[in-house]
């Protein structure tokens, strides 16, 4: 009965609670919060642009990796078959194990 | 509203904000930050406010949750400093041995609003929020359900669930 006496008196021990007071000066700040909103709103870019800006870059990368993609087979195909033929590697008859053949 | 008349605005119902971030968080500084945060939001939103509950309702719920997110972001953190302990799940764990007092308690029950303080902080979010705007800030059930975005029925099970947990919380304080 004591302890349940005690538990009640704790939960109450915040029924007469007087507000804690305020500080007046949290509205200037508040109000130079909003000041240095609206100042760095107008140095932004729109959003239109930046999206658009990042759109273009997407698309050169794109076609960047696409165009690099389909000359850097061929020309590694190109160079090795010209090594080839400038040492003369085209020229089957090397091979020949007879050397009376040639 | 316009910058110019934040003030008469602020004036009229930082208090009451004030006082729930400060209950809810017990720490004064966060308390002030908050209070200051969520003017600075409501004059950003203030579109979209629609005026199905009243403005006190709707800066109570922009309070409770910041107040939220903090009080999650400190149960995380000290989730990863206590790791066999994250699975007290929503419970709020003490965030710090503090013995904090609300400045406005009369002298004589300090020391038991203290204990009532810690005892507060084993109670999972929704129960303290629930307790703490029924049994500090006097909202009713309906505009406890409008900040928290819930049910009435939902309102009374969370604030019968927080007594019942508030007193075995408390239980453990008692000395004979």
């Amino acid at each position: 009965m004591k302890k349940e006496q005690w538990v009640d008196a704790v939960i109450d021990s915040t029924r007469r609670l007087t507000p804690a007071g305020t500080n007046p000066f949290w509205v200037v700040r508040v109000q130079q919060k909003i000041k240095q909103q609206q100042e760095t709103k107008q140095a932004v870019i729109p959003a239109k642009w930046v999206y658009t800006a990042a759109a273009c870059f997407a698309a050169l990368l794109v076609l960047n990796i696409l165009s690099f993609s389909n000359t850097a087979g061929k020309s590694s195909k190109n160079n090795i078959q010209s090594v080839m033929q400038q040492y003369g590697f085209m020229q089957t008859d090397y091979y020949f194990l007879d050397p009376s053949t040639r | 509203m316009k910058a110019a008349d934040l003030g008469a605005f602020m004036q009229e119902h930082q208090g009451r904000i004030y006082n729930a971030a400060l209950n809810l968080l017990q720490n004064q500084q966060e308390a002030e930050e908050i209070t200051q945060d969520v003017f600075l939001d409501a004059y950003n939103k203030q579109q979209s406010f629609k005026g199905d509950a009243s403005i006190s309702t709707w800066l109570y719920r922009i309070a409770v949750n910041k107040c939220i997110d903090i009080l999650r972001k400190k149960q995380r953190r000290l989730q990863w400093q206590q790791p066999f302990k994250w699975m007290a799940g929503e419970t709020l764990l003490p965030t710090a041995a503090t013995d904090f007092v609300h400045p406005g308690i009369v002298a004589e029950n300090k020391e038991k609003a203290a204990i009532l303080y810690k005892a507060l902080l084993h109670l999972p979010v929704n129960q303290r929020t629930a307790y703490l705007l029924h049994d500090t800030e006097h909202l009713s059930y309906k505009e406890i359900s409008e900040v928290l975005e819930t049910s009435i029925p939902a309102v009374e099970s969370l604030l019968f669930r927080a007594r019942q947990n508030l007193r075995k919380s408390i239980e453990h304080y008692y000395k004979d």
